[in-house]
């Protein structure tokens, strides 16, 4: 008789559950004493276990999709940055740029993931703006900057076109 | 008091201490035993006429398997799929009711292949952790977690053994996940355990789906 077979009480409990309760181990590894349990109870594993499955992560998120910019007030200078959703963003961060020199853009404002606008209202005059856009899920997951959003200028009369 | 009774009351001492030391010895040879233990033998009823059989419980083994693919993905802040095989080496159907997790700090390695043959090392483990842990895993190693819908493993040599299944969103990622788990593969931890009948029962169909409370 093994030292299992010691943990229960009698073997007619066995019969009165019609199928017997065990205790497994996973892989083969070493067990510990499992606890001494009664015949109404399953055992619980103690021991250690072998692997346990596989999961899958998504990629990086996408650049965010259809960047635009709109002169929102035409006079007071303030301009509405929209973008497409990412799916789960946690946050975007908004480049501005003077030039349309893909080596000009440096991050300019961070909003939320639950948003897909911002409202820029600190301009130059006589300037030409474009706007880019990223997208980060969690912390550390930051996709590529989108495409720029079309120019838009602050003339001498304080008008943005 | 009578002579009767003053003569009874050493022996009732000694048969206390016998008993005691009896059960003492019992305890650390079961626990001995058992610890050195790879297969129980238990009673068992496992057939429709009723008659009890004895037979050897073997380990069962779960692995990561490639197919099939994660319906849902994890990403920093959610929950994805866990796919595992279950293999059952016994004569008899065993039927998984619960499974025990590591604890919430015990993370996934990950993997650029679905193999888990190349190891991601700005994702792993330890160092570079990728924050991915089975999803009501606690503080606390071998929380119990019993399953929506309970898993019976087909005897050896029957179909639906080894059993395939999807634990749905059981997995899950920490936001703070390295840039390095994006677009991988994972290797869960292994539980630290199940909770499982053996005996008569119709066998789940391969692939399933499960979950767990």
């Amino acid at each position: 008789m093994t030292a299992a077979r010691r943990l229960r009480p009698s073997v007619g409990a066995w019969h009165a559950l019609g199928a017997a309760a065990l205790t497994v181990c996973l892989g083969g590894a070493a067990l510990a004493a499992p606890p001494i349990a009664d015949a109404a109870t399953n055992w619980t594993v103690v021991g250690g276990g072998a692997g346990g499955g596989t999961g899958q992560a998504e990629p990086l998120p996408a650049a965010p999709g259809s960047p635009n910019a709109a002169c929102v007030s035409i006079v007071g200078w303030t301009i509405k940055v929209t973008w497409n959703a990412v799916p789960h963003a946690s946050t975007y961060t908004i480049y501005r740029s003077t030039s349309s020199s893909s080596s000009g853009f440096s991050v300019y404002d961070t909003v939320s993931g639950g948003t897909t606008s911002y409202s820029d209202s600190n301009f130059s005059v006589l300037s030409s703006y474009w706007y880019r856009i990223t997208a980060t899920v969690g912390v550390n997951w930051t996709g590529p900057q989108s495409a720029s959003t079309p120019k838009r200028s602050i003339s001498l009369l304080l008008v943005c076109t | 008091m009578s002579n009767t009774a003053r003569h009874r009351a050493p022996r009732t001492r000694w048969t206390r201490r016998a008993r005691l030391a009896t059960g003492a010895a019992s305890v650390v040879l079961t626990a001995a035993l058992a610890a050195y233990a790879t297969n129980w033998i238990v009673g068992l009823s496992a057939n429709s006429n009723g008659q009890a059989q004895s037979a050897t419980i073997s380990n069962l083994t779960i692995t990561a398997t490639a197919t099939p693919s994660p319906g849902n993905t994890l990403y920093p802040g959610g929950s994805g799929d866990v796919v595992v095989t279950i293999s059952n080496p016994n004569k008899f159907p065993v039927t998984i009711t619960a499974v025990n997790l590591p604890a919430n700090t015990t993370y996934a390695a990950g993997y650029s292949d679905s193999g888990l043959v190349t190891a991601v090392s700005g994702c792993n483990a330890t160092t570079n952790a990728s924050y991915v842990t089975w999803t009501g895993a606690t503080g606390v190693s071998g929380s119990s977690h019993t399953l929506t819908t309970p898993l019976v493993v087909a005897a050896t040599g029957q179909s639906n053994n080894p059993l395939t299944v999807t634990f749905t969103n059981e997995a899950g990622m920490g936001t703070s996940a390295p840039l390095a788990c994006a677009g991988i593969y994972f290797s869960m931890p292994s539980f630290t355990g199940i909770a499982a009948t053996g005996g008569a029962a119709t066998a789940t169909t391969s692939p399933a789906t499960d979950t767990w409370s």
